[in-house]
């Protein structure tokens, strides 16, 4: 199956007069139709500089980008329809409105009109009808209409530099499922952050990089290691039922200072601990698994970096 | 896509206040010199002279300043908002971008620049009881061959006038284009075209292919003229394409 985005080897660097400033290197990928790739790393760490690659607005200094079969690196290639980009701090012509401003992009390609412009600006929570100028939109509204400009033209490849930048609560949990509602639908989805909780719910794969150099790939399918989970009971009772567990188990406890609960090691998953927790007669009031999360490997991953 | 992203460049200047600001000052820089020019000093003194010669006097030094801050806008806008990534990502190439944007920026200029001709000439109509067609007697301050070929074709030479400005226009828009290349800062790309221009124009000497002389049509013949900016547009706007199809940071 031919892959939506396909980079090999990419490397970028910036050349002054007397240094030059690798941004990424060697970086390798491969992304799927109903996939969402995320690319995580803290800032400067080149995310922005691949997404601008993979778009056309930039050049790799070394390696190739094939995008819905459309190799980039070649000599006046022109970019595929298909893509909608979202740029970090998206921003538009500040005296035409917000919908001026979507209509006059849709006429580029002019595969939509006005009907879908307003449907989509209606689908990220904007009104067509708002005649404020767009320059004196909110940070919110703005990435909502950054949005809205990159999905409008129901393109196959969605690439999306930090896509919750300025949006609240709310305007986030929406993304986040139309994210995947769109994934759903077959569209690949490339999505750089820094923002690991965010990577971590809707991302089906992950890589992690840092200056320019990508340090682990993973997939939500990998299997995540497990090493017990954090409990916490009701009274000291309980407490010592758990302890009475735990050596039935041969799981060790690390028990919080001045807390009746604490870090329980065990094999065991956490349903049966729980079942068998509730069955011996303890009242639990939380129960969480302790195994790796996005925050953790990335830490980890960059802790090992450094050494 | 291409005649869109003319089409775009046009509205995009259009809808911008200081675009509008500048249209008015231009028009009031018109109306004033043509308020207080004396006809009697005029070449015949009439008043149609006298329009003619407020005119040209502005006409010519006014072209660098409305293109160097035209360009700047535009390019301003290109800094400070996502326009010209939304556009690129849409499958138009840098250098096609680069082109239409050249074209919609002196369709813009020239736009401007009739609103403000328009104004004048209606100060002029109004202050000095300018007639509506300019006598051809009365059409002074040009040299010997451009004197015969407005008696002998009034309209064609209207025409060749308004084409050198035109073609003028271009070639000062896309040269300030090219130098806005290079120059991250949109306040600093306004200051520089003009700057270069003015520079260039006051070291010129007045008897050589000095294009404010060849504005106020004081030297060189029409189609000279025209090959003069012909020749200067096409060298900036060879390099402009190169130099803006490279970057990659528009």
């Amino acid at each position: 199956m031919e892959h939506v985005c396909e980079l090999t080897g990419i490397c970028k660097q910036y050349r002054s007069r007397k240094t030059v400033h690798e941004v990424l290197h060697d970086v390798s990928m491969t992304l799927d139709a109903g996939e969402v790739f995320g690319f995580i790393g803290p800032n400067g760490a080149g995310k922005t500089t691949l997404l601008r690659i993979m778009c056309g607005l930039a050049h790799p200094t070394k390696g190739k980008v094939v995008i819905l079969g459309t190799d980039l690196t070649v000599r006046n290639a022109q970019l595929p329809t298909g893509i909608g980009v979202l740029v970090e701090y998206p921003s538009f012509i500040p005296e035409l409105t917000g919908r001026r401003n979507l209509q006059l992009l849709a006429s580029i390609r002019g595969v939509i009109g006005l009907p879908e412009v307003d449907a989509t600006m209606e689908l990220m929570g904007l009104d067509p009808a708002n005649r404020t100028p767009a320059g004196r939109y909110s940070l919110g509204m703005r990435q909502r209409l950054g949005l809205a400009q990159a999905i409008m033209e129901k393109p196959r490849l969605l690439l999306l530099d930090e896509p919750t930048n300025g949006l609240d609560p709310q305007g986030v949990a929406e993304l986040r499922s139309y994210i995947r509602h769109l994934a759903d639908q077959g569209v690949a989805i490339f999505l750089a952050s820094h923002l690991l909780n965010e990577v971590e719910q809707v991302c089906d794969r992950v890589a992690i990089v840092k200056q320019g150099h990508v340090l682990r790939q993973m997939s939500k399918n990998d299997p995540v290691p497990y090493r017990g989970f954090d409990l916490q009971v009701s009274s000291a009772k309980d407490w010592s039922l758990v302890q009475q567990w735990a050596v039935q188990h041969q799981a060790t406890l690390a028990q919080k200072e001045g807390m009746q609960g604490g870090m329980v090691g065990t094999a065991v998953p956490v349903p049966d601990a729980l079942r068998a927790l509730v069955q011996a007669g303890a009242s639990i009031e939380s129960i969480i698994p302790d195994r790796d999360t996005l925050e953790t490997t990335f830490l980890q991953a960059i802790q090992e970096e450094k050494k | 896509m291409f005649i869109h992203v003319i089409a775009q460049e046009i509205q995009r200047l259009l809808s911008r206040r200081r675009f509008w600001i500048l249209a008015a000052v231009l028009a009031g820089v018109f109306v004033y010199e043509i308020v207080v020019m004396d006809p009697q000093l005029a070449n015949p003194p009439s008043a149609p002279a006298a329009f003619i010669e407020a005119l040209k006097d502005v006409l010519h030094w006014l072209f660098p300043f409305i293109t160097g801050v035209a360009v700047a806008d535009s390019f301003a806008i290109d800094r400070h908002c996502s326009w010209a990534s939304f556009v690129l990502t849409r499958g138009l190439t840098r250098r096609r971008y680069i082109i239409a944007k050249g074209l919609g920026m002196t369709i813009a200029i020239c736009l401007l620049l009739t609103m403000s001709v328009t104004a004048a000439g209606i100060a002029a109509v109004c202050t000095k009881g300018l007639s509506p067609t300019i006598r051809t007697a009365e059409f002074g301050m040009i040299n010997a061959g451009d004197h015969a070929l407005y008696l002998a074709h009034p309209w064609w030479f209207a025409v060749q006038f308004a084409g050198v400005h035109l073609l003028a226009a271009t070639a000062y828009s896309t040269t300030a284009l090219l130098l806005a290349v290079w120059v991250p800062i949109p306040f600093v790309v306004s200051i520089i075209p003009p700057t270069i221009f003015f520079a260039a124009t006051i070291m010129l000497p007045e008897t050589a292919w000095n294009p404010l002389g060849l504005l106020r049509l004081e030297t060189g013949t029409m189609s000279g003229r025209f090959l003069y900016f012909l020749v200067w547009l096409v060298v900036a706007a060879a390099v402009a394409i190169i130099a803006y199809g490279k970057q990659e940071d528009p």
